[in-house]
């Protein structure tokens, strides 16, 4: 998939252990594990709200695009 | 949701009727072929067969494999009704099975046709086409739109199948 998912390099960055994220946006370990891995085929709203929220950041700070060429 | 049970029954007993019809026809073909056409009577286009020839065989042999791939479709089904028991919906098998079951009854209708005409040529020496509409289930067109439906079934599942991954797989 050409979105990539830099939610390893802010939680490096906020110094935050993904389980601790999980608990504070309230989604299960496994459902954040498919973000991190790039798995996920949609992220919603308002998951993308309380992650910004919790590690104080935009969507683009997460979220980005490469092209597959 | 409710598992189908009264389903399942049904298809558990035409299966059952239809393996013994089916054995029984095999077997008693086979011994008429032994002895003699006389030793039970056999029916091709509604005529008791007083003699084997080659055309009668291989009238009465397709006759034959046709309740066989009958006889198939009824297991393939019942497969698919047990796997809804499970469930489990919008699985591979069920997306094969309904594909499988759809293209069998095509099959299966328009080798019945076929049989039905050219035993009709080659046993009464009389060619006839005719286009009407027979106003019960078993009519041939709708028994032929039946089985397409079974495959465009098989096509919704298979979107359906995609739809619950993405589903699944959204955070």
């Amino acid at each position: 998939m050409p979105i990539i998912v830099n939610l390893d390099t802010m939680l490096e960055k906020r110094n935050m252990k993904s389980n601790e994220l999980a608990e504070r946006i309230g989604i299960t370990t496994a459902n954040l594990s498919i973000l991190k891995t790039g798995k996920a085929k949609a992220v919603r709203f308002s998951t993308l709200e309380a992650i910004c929220r919790e590690l104080d950041c935009q969507p683009g700070d997460i979220l980005e695009f490469e092209n597959e060429t | 949701m409710k598992q189908p049970i009264l389903l399942k029954t049904i298809l558990d007993i035409c299966f059952i009727l239809l393996a013994l019809t089916f054995f029984g026809a095999v077997v008693i073909f086979i011994l008429a072929l032994i002895m003699s056409p006389d030793f039970y009577p056999i029916e091709v286009n509604d005529r008791i067969l007083s003699e084997f020839t080659p055309v009668t065989i291989i009238l009465v042999t397709s006759e034959l494999a046709i309740g066989g791939l009958v006889l198939y479709t009824v297991y393939v089904l019942r497969k698919l009704v047990r796997s809804f028991f499970k469930g489990k919906l919008y699985t591979r098998f069920q997306i094969a099975a309904l594909h499988l079951v759809g293209q069998l009854i095509v099959i299966i209708t328009l080798a019945q046709a076929f049989t039905d005409s050219t035993g009709k040529m080659l046993i009464e020496a009389k060619a006839d086409i005719a286009v009407g509409i027979n106003f019960s289930f078993g009519s041939f067109w709708f028994v032929l739109a039946i089985g397409l439906f079974f495959m465009y079934l098989s096509k919704i599942f298979r979107s359906a199948k995609i739809l619950k991954e993405e589903n699944e797989l959204t955070v």
